[in-house]
């Protein structure tokens, strides 16, 4: 069955009737961004629970009257649901405070360090790199997001980083597609989520990301213009090169 | 105290916890006989995972509260591989199976967890190929939608093969098989 984590009462329900696991995230790889990590074995499986500090914000230099770090991943869920992008359910619990379910599967780094470079599908990396552009996405490391081996697809996780108004640096996963699949870079891609994002209007935008300050709003929009002419993965790496 | 080698026990047992459902309570170090004791607080019902990492170790004793293991393991590189293969495949049986498909180091795994490495279907009609399809297709928690998404096929075309109600294209076939990584084999 696929929980859905759409009742608060209902997740806390769950995580006070679960049992803590601290052995589990010992070498989560954290980078000391996220006060409370927290993993849970509940009654609907392991469920992931992250509360950021005040002092989280002042160190990634965000305003939590913006936007905290947990309403900005909260938003980013929202909006990939929206465009059926497939991300780990989650749910806001207080303006700080997110749950999502675990997904059992590596994340780039651990896959990378353990094993063998990632083998990637263009489809899959042009839709992750849309939506992190459109989300302004500047922390995307190799341990935010998910390497699925069996489907080769990456899932994108710790979207907190979002919605702000400066760029960030390209995400780990389109550097090693840059690097290892150079062939395939101005292969013009068939995207059904790039036609939801083309025909998403302001309003349906506004209605996911309720940003409450107006210039990150104003990039939001904007973004989503800039990708209306993108149809190749190389498209949206010059995107992030010219800033 | 801590044990010797404890960095990588405590490697392991992360690995261990993030496959498991029961909650691993502890980890003690008997040094008189040099063993490492892990605890549980077992589920209610019966951790399918638990027992098949149980039997992919070394064990010097066992039951449902706590299993013992050499302490010299946690330094061999068997262990190693061990928390690897753990972190990795979270002891689910298609990533499993790939794991030891992409490296065959991973196969004897297989073999200790009953799992064969190849597992070859025979197909005599439609209806055979459709229930072998849909069967690993559920096995894998995919819904139409995701795998109309991998294959370019219509939700409508593959519900139809699930029915049996219509036959199917073999190029439109050999793309459901592709996405779910299958070989095929025509003798």
């Amino acid at each position: 069955m696929k929980w859905r984590l759409k009742n608060r009462n209902h997740v806390r329900q769950w995580i006070e009737g679960g049992e803590k696991l601290p052995l589990a995230t010992q070498n989560y790889p954290s980078r000391g961004q996220t006060a409370i990590q927290e993993l849970y074995q509940t009654k609907i499986g392991k469920l992931f629970l992250k509360k950021v500090s005040q002092r989280n914000h002042q160190e990634c230099q965000i305003h939590p009257k913006d936007g905290t770090l947990a309403e900005r991943e909260y938003w980013a869920f929202c909006l990939a649901s929206f465009l059926r992008l497939k991300v780990p359910e989650l749910i806001l619990m207080d303006s700080l405070t997110t749950v999502q379910i675990w997904f059992d599967l590596p994340d780039g780094r651990q896959y990378t360090t353990a094993q063998k470079p990632l083998e990637l599908q263009g489809n899959n990396v042009f839709d992750c790199a849309l939506f992190d552009w459109l989300t302004a996405q500047v922390d995307r490391h190799d341990a935010n997001y998910l390497y699925d081996f069996v489907q080769q697809e990456i899932i994108l996780i710790d979207s907190g980083h979002a919605f702000l108004k400066y760029s960030g640096s390209l995400p780990d996963y389109l550097r090693i597609f840059e690097a290892a699949y150079k062939n395939e870079l101005h292969k013009k891609q068939a995207s059904s989520l790039l036609d939801r994002i083309k025909n998403c209007s302001k309003d349906d935008l506004k209605k996911q990301v309720p940003l409450r300050n107006s210039e990150e709003k104003e990039t939001l929009f904007a973004r989503q213009q800039q990708l209306k002419q993108i149809d190749t993965i190389a498209g949206i790496i010059h995107l992030y090169r010219i800033g | 105290m801590k044990p010797p080698h404890s960095d990588r026990i405590d490697e392991f047992v992360n690995a261990m916890q993030l496959c498991i459902q029961s909650v691993i309570s502890g980890v003690t170090w008997d040094s008189s006989k040099n063993t490492i004791e892990i605890g549980f607080n077992p589920v209610e019902k019966k951790d399918e995972k638990l027992v098949q990492i149980k039997r992919l170790l070394p064990l010097e004793e066992e039951n449902e509260h706590r299993l013992k293991i050499k302490l010299d393991y946690f330094k061999s590189e068997a262990c190693k591989k061990l928390t690897t293969f753990l972190l990795l495949t979270r002891m689910e049986e298609k990533n499993i199976q790939k794991l030891a498909e992409i490296d065959s180091s991973y196969a004897p795994f297989l073999s200790k967890l009953g799992l064969k490495e190849d597992v070859i279907f025979n197909v005599n009609n439609l209806k055979d190929a459709s229930a072998f399809v849909f069967k690993l297709v559920e096995n894998r928690k995919l819904t139409l939608r995701e795998l109309s998404q991998k294959t370019g096929l219509t939700q409508v075309a593959l519900s139809n093969f699930k029915l049996g109600k219509s036959d199917m294209r073999l190029s439109s076939f050999l793309k459901i098989t592709s996405a779910l990584g299958l070989k095929l084999k025509l003798q």
